[in-house]
């Protein structure tokens, strides 16, 4: 049997999620564009609207998108509230071909960096999720905005892979590792497509 | 650098106690600088599944369908290659069924993990590392393979089972062994 792979199109998803105060909904609506741009980006992001397959699967791609949301506004609390304890977010590809990633948060370093509203943007624009019962991995990519970074590197792109586990009744996000990037720009525009 | 799967699987045993270990990753990465402690318990669940890897990949190339059957879901799902790591399509994925076809058929005589870490959260794991493979009958350039993984497994019912596999680099072919091992 095939597994129940979703394809999603943000970009579709953002028209219904548009009345939400959550910056990365307008300015992927604002970034409409790319979705059918040549690029990477463009041969996941098909032009057809979501229909999820599952309760489950809306569940954690609506969690997914909320925490992008909170990360953006500074809202620890939220964060705290939907990840383990034992969280982990894995920053860099590196670890992908046996080398050191270039960061690895926990929890409690990841809220640090929410709490002193390190991310300007946090904008998913391809995301994908692939459910097994309790458990769901989601990978995609999206785009950040790190102002305080370094000349050249204040916008990012990243290719990640996430998972998911439902525990006493609610998704809880466990684990964050980057497949590909980060890729560094100047702009928006310059890591839109990589 | 890269730690052998051996290497990685005595850090494990070693650290029997309580551990204070990365973030519940298991191994020689650098860790966060606030790590969660990790139970004993979970130690011993790190191992097991530090093991399940070359375990299972061990019982694929011997051809040992019930084995495999019986340590994935029916939602079982293997992405080959990693053209999904910026959005493109993956080579090909394979479900449960079509995964233990090529168990029946021995398509693999060969799969070496050398490299495995493991991230534990309970009753979840997530493992990530390297194996080299060989599949008889490919052509001769393309007949040994190296490639870099993300598993994600989950305890049910006391007993860990293999949920998920993502390519995330690769694969690399090569003409042998030797020219794959490094890749």
């Amino acid at each position: 049997m095939r597994p129940r792979f979703l394809s999603v199109v943000i970009v579709a998803i953002v028209g219904t999620v548009a009345s939400q105060s959550l910056s990365s909904s307008n300015i992927l609506a604002s970034h409409a564009g790319a979705a059918s741009a040549p690029s990477p980006v463009s041969t996941v992001a098909k032009a057809e609207p979501y229909v999820a397959e599952s309760d489950g699967a809306a569940e954690v791609l609506e969690l997914e998108r909320n925490i992008g949301a909170a990360i953006v506004r500074g809202d620890a609390a939220y964060f705290d509230s939907v990840t383990s304890s034992d969280f982990v977010m894995v920053h860099g590809d590196g670890w992908t071909t046996g080398g050191k990633p270039a960061l690895v948060d926990d929890k409690a370093s990841f809220m640090k960096r929410i709490a002193s509203h390190s991310y300007a943007a946090h904008d998913y624009d391809s995301v994908n999720v692939e459910m097994h019962g309790d458990v769901a991995i989601t990978y995609g990519r999206y785009v950040g905005n790190i102002p305080s970074s370094g000349p050249g590197r204040a916008w990012f792109s990243v290719w990640y892979e996430k998972v998911y586990a439902k525990r006493g009744g609610r998704w809880l996000y466990l684990s964050h590792r980057t497949v590909n990037g980060a890729h560094y720009g100047i702009d928006r525009e310059s890591v839109s497509h990589r | 650098m890269r730690i052998p799967y051996v290497v990685a699987l005595a850090v494990v045993t070693v650290l029997s106690g309580p551990l204070r270990i990365a973030p519940v990753v298991v191994s020689g990465q650098k860790a966060a600088a606030s790590p969660p402690h990790a139970s004993p318990a979970q130690g011993a669940d790190a191992a097991e599944v530090l093991g399940l890897d070359q375990k299972i990949g061990s019982a694929v190339v011997r051809g040992d369908t019930a084995f495999v059957d019986s340590v994935t879901p029916s939602d079982f799902v293997m992405v080959h290659g990693d053209g999904w790591t910026n959005g493109g399509k993956p080579l090909s994925t394979d479900t449960k069924e079509s995964m233990l076809r090529r168990v029946t058929t021995k398509y693999y005589d060969v799969i070496d993990f050398d490299s495995v870490k493991v991230e534990m959260h309970g009753d979840v794991a997530i493992t990530y590392g390297r194996y080299l493979a060989h599949v008889p009958g490919s052509a001769a350039e393309r007949a040994w393979f190296a490639v870099w993984f993300e598993r994600v497994y989950a305890k049910r019912d006391g007993r860990w089972i293999y949920l998920s596999h993502r390519t995330v680099h690769g694969p690399t072919f090569g003409a042998d062994r030797q020219a794959v091992s490094d890749k």
